[in-house]
């Protein structure tokens, strides 16, 4: 006896299209088509101009050594970012998932807090700490450390500070959410059998967890990629990633195909990266 | 009251999951007011046999029955049956009455009739006073009670389980088997249940169907299915059984078989099944407690002298596995106290059983 | 180094870290009670006259009256339409549905200056830059998968068991997601419903480029005027803001938790 032909059931596929249409069809006005407007705008050489279809502006991306200087930059930040956020907040993570101090609850909403909060409040906090009036400078000063006030908010390191602090949660909650899966059990097994706590950690739990690195990496590294305001204004105008470029590129010089371009350049290595995870999960997913 | 006691009845029904068959073939009669267990190891498609009675997944063929009436269109909302999930999946969020009650809420009853009837069913099951907690704050005997409730105060034409009695322990499940089984006799509502648990089908089971890798392998009573098992598989999952290895040698003149033990070579008449040639190996299976210790000589038995290898004492019983020249023999003797010391180990024994109590069939496919 | 050194020096270095998380917007607090007219630290005086200033500001009323607005809006939209498509996207298997998760999920990894850039090149033809529905539209990208998110965890802890004890007992699937799984699934709401109000209240990049005079939302309007000066009307504004997001953050975590929301 073989299997039948399956005829879907056309009462939960009707029921499930209905419940599905109303996002989808937001999705697609608000999501879909403008992305495939930019497409279409970056598919042409000028606007107002010809509809295209002209690589034109590709062409210039790839052979532009400022825009590929910005390019190089902004990976460069966000691997930073993303390294840091993990070495950082692996602890944090740990604490949150292992920890029956009554605190935990403390520490959870702390850590999701500077989520919640506006990206004007965080940099004018900011500025009261970094800036040249600012506290750390009025402590460094005040001691006698330096003669004049540092200008520590026009930096590559003052924007990696800002993005740490903010994108720090997803990092936290994607570890702490797999650690807790973790059964304790394996840690204690292994120390029957004679690991010392480091290597016990090594060996053991840190493997085991990589999964949540990965998920909070793989999102840390996107919204950093893509991040606009803070490089903008921790940055003073010192640090131009790819967001300011198009920037740049879309309000000062008028450029939209051009800044259309640099926009799905950076929308594709988005996906990339996204598409790589998601085949990176299916394959342990199957192991 | 069985005013609306409804049979069941299944007729070539399957089930795929993709290119797994779950469910082949099957042919099933449950009368009203029966009590019928589906038995079998994980995976044989008892669940599944059980989930498309209750509407829960469709079969890709065949035919549903209830009380007569075509039910594979009807979904589950509207067959008015009960069932007993095996986590009881009581709703967290209500009350033992609400939860109680949902069957009929859901009915549009009105709610003097619906507080009425919880009540009446709360006092059924023993769970007077508990109206208000919540589940969270019961017992497992009291949720499973409460799930219980909840399936019978409908007045369903069928009642299912689904491992009922799997998460209790067994104080608790042993008490629930007698009480679930008298309530169903008094409310007297065709019950289906689902098991891997053969004491649990024997206790509670007016007929036990034996289910494997997606069909029925035997159905039967409790003493059928024990006593006459069909084969390795079925006498194997009931209780324990000695397995002697013989060949089939010839037919015997009261039509049975002729068989020569292996490895032993003593030869026997034993009842077998019919289209067995000469030469074809068969099993010869044989319950412990028919196994007889010392036994008088002449007494009409089949006699085999062993030793004792182990010894196994549980109390009310003890198992002797006897190292014989025909293989290894299990012998459950009663410790009916009073008696000589049991065996020791390492003693010379002798066994002796009828050859009527051996059941003959095939041997496995992958002995 | 025994355990209890382990943990003193883990709990030590999370309480540094905490400090670290929070310090970047507890500062701004006390500026707002200061007496100087600028943003320095530690802040000389004691006055309230910042808070009144704001009162003296219709243009930051008005935006912070649209910001809220904007936010209760596009949160009840996201809401209906993120429920919705959660239980479609948990509940039922299709071809295509890993897709269209991710489709869900993508405004939040997006950069946002490729979807500001996009949404306003397709808004501003049909008139709807500058509009109060244009910025709404927007803000229900944006926020739709917060809740989303929310709601499908919430629904993973939903034990189908329930759902078809429910379906057992009479209950069309209709009746039962009324009566079993909505219930249930109030946590998750009112999580989703929560972050999707702060979210949208606090978007910047996307309102950028749909905001202008006319119609702007309040944390575009605090970078205007922090543009002229950085005075303590913003820290003040700011305290506010503060004070009201951990007023909800607390009220949603002592009411429903918030532990499972976020995975």
């Amino acid at each position: 006896m073989l299997p039948p032909r399956r005829r879907a059931d056309p009462r939960r596929v009707l029921a499930a299209a209905a419940m599905l249409a109303p996002g989808v069809l937001l999705l697609a006005l608000i999501l879909v088509w403008p992305f495939l407007v930019m497409l279409g705008m970056s598919l042409r050489e000028r606007f107002p101009g010809p509809i295209g279809p002209s690589f034109a502006k590709y062409a210039e991306f790839l052979t532009d050594p400022y825009l590929l200087n910005v390019a190089l930059r902004t990976f460069s930040l966000a691997a930073t970012v993303t390294l840091l956020c993990a070495v950082l907040g692996y602890p944090i993570a740990w604490f949150l998932a292992r920890s029956r101090s009554r605190w935990a609850h403390l520490v959870f909403l702390g850590t999701i807090f500077p989520l919640l909060v506006s990206i004007v409040v965080r940099t004018m906090g900011w500025t009261i700490l970094l800036g040249n009036e600012g506290l750390v400078n009025a402590a460094l000063t005040g001691l006698g450390l330096v003669a004049e006030p540092l200008r520590l908010m026009q930096g590559f390191w003052s924007v990696v500070l800002g993005m740490v602090h903010v994108l720090m949660p997803f990092m936290v909650l994607s570890i702490a959410a797999v650690l807790g899966r973790i059964d304790v059990a394996y840690a204690e097994a292994a120390a029957t059998l004679g690991a010392t706590p480091v290597r016990n950690f090594l060996s053991v739990t840190l493997p085991l967890s990589v999964q949540g690195v990965a998920a909070g990496s793989v999102i840390v590294f996107c919204l950093t990629v893509g991040a606009f305001i803070t490089p903008i204004w921790l940055g003073r105008g010192h640090v131009t990633v790819m967001a300011i470029a198009i920037h740049e590129q879309m309000v000062t010089l008028v450029d939209w195909p051009g800044g259309a371009a640099s926009g799905i350049l950076l929308s594709l290595a988005t996906l990339l990266l996204l598409g790589g995870y998601g085949l990176l999960l299916r394959r342990w997913a199957r192991r | 009251m069985s005013g609306s006691a409804k049979g069941v009845a299944l007729s070539g029904v399957a089930k795929w999951y993709g290119k797994v068959p779950a469910v082949r073939g099957l042919d099933l009669e449950v009368a009203p007011g029966e009590m019928v267990s589906l038995l079998g190891p994980s995976g044989c498609g008892k669940t599944t046999t059980l989930r498309m009675i209750a509407g829960l997944e469709a079969p890709d063929a065949g035919e549903i029955r209830i009380g007569g009436t075509r039910a594979n269109e009807v979904p589950p909302w509207r067959r008015n049956i009960g069932m007993v999930f095996q986590s009881y999946a009581l709703f967290p969020h209500k009350s033992v009455a609400e939860n109680i009650g949902y069957g009929l809420v859901m009915r549009r009853l009105p709610r003097a009739e619906v507080a009425a009837r919880v009540a009446d069913a709360m006092r059924q099951v023993q769970l007077q006073g508990l109206d208000e907690r919540v589940p969270s704050q019961l017992s497992g005997g009291q949720r499973q009670r409460v799930a219980l409730a909840r399936a019978l105060v409908t007045r369903p034409d069928v009642l299912l389980f689904d491992e009922p009695l799997a998460a209790l322990d067994r104080k608790l499940r042993e008490q629930m088997q007698v009480e679930i089984r008298q309530l169903q006799r008094a409310v007297g509502i065709t019950t289906i249940f689902v098991t891997h648990d053969q004491v649990e089908a024997m206790t509670l089971a007016d007929r036990i169907v034996v289910m494997e890798g997606g069909r029925i392998v035997q159905s039967g009573t409790p003493g059928e299915i024990y006593e006459r098992p069909g084969s390795h598989f079925v006498s194997d999952f009931i209780g324990m059984m000695n397995a002697l290895r013989a060949t089939v040698i010839g037919r015997a003149e009261d039509g049975g078989l002729r068989v020569r033990l292996e490895p032993g070579g003593r030869e026997l008449a034993v009842a077998g099944p019919a289209g067995m040639a000469a030469g074809e190996g068969v099993e010869l299976m044989l319950r412990p407690e028919k196994v007889r210790l010392n036994p008088p000589a002449g007494a009409g038995l089949i006699h085999v002298g062993g030793t004792v290898a182990h010894v196994v004492y549980l109390g009310a019983v003890t198992y002797l596995h006897v190292g014989t020249p025909d293989g290894l023999v299990i012998a459950m003797l009663p410790n009916a106290g009073g008696d000589a010391a049991a065996p020791r180990q390492g003693d010379a024994v002798t066994l002796g059983w009828r050859a009527a109590d051996m059941v003959c069939f095939a041997p496995p496919r992958d002995a | 180094m025994t355990p209890r050194t382990g943990r003193r020096l883990l709990n030590a270095y999370v309480v540094v870290m905490m400090v670290f998380l929070a310090l970047p917007i507890a500062i701004v607090i006390p500026s707002a009670f200061g007496e100087g007219g600028d943003l320095s630290f530690p802040p000389r005086g004691f006055s309230l006259k910042w808070f009144g200033a704001i009162l003296e500001r219709p243009e930051l009323m008005a935006a912070a009256a649209n910001s809220a607005a904007i936010a209760l809006v596009a949160t009840a939209v996201s809401l209906v339409v993120g429920t919705l498509s959660a239980v479609a996207l948990r509940r039922y298997s299709f071809p295509g549905r890993g897709a269209l998760m991710t489709l869900f999920m993508a405004p939040l990894v997006f950069p946002a200056i490729v979807l500001a850039a996009a949404i306003a090149m397709v808004l501003a033809p049909l008139g709807l830059i500058r509009t109060f529905q244009g910025l709404v539209l927007a803000h229900i990208v944006v926020v739709l998968p917060y809740v989303v998110r929310t709601v499908s965890a919430t629904l993973a802890e939903v034990d189908r068991a329930w759902e078809e004890a429910a379906l057992t007992l009479g209950a069309s699937p209709w009746r039962g997601f009324r009566t079993i799984t909505l219930p249930l699934l109030r946590p998750g709401l009112v999580a989703g419903a929560t972050f999707s109000l702060i979210i949208s209240f606090d978007e910047f990049t996307i309102s950028l480029f749909l905001v202008g005079s006319g119609m702007m939302t309040l944390p575009i309007e605090m970078y205007n005027y922090a543009e002229f000066s950085l005075d303590p009307t913003l820290a003040a504004v700011s305290t506010l803001l503060i004070l009201l997001t951990t007023l909800a953050v607390l009220a949603v975590e002592r009411t429903v938790g918030l532990g499972k929301q976020f995975s």
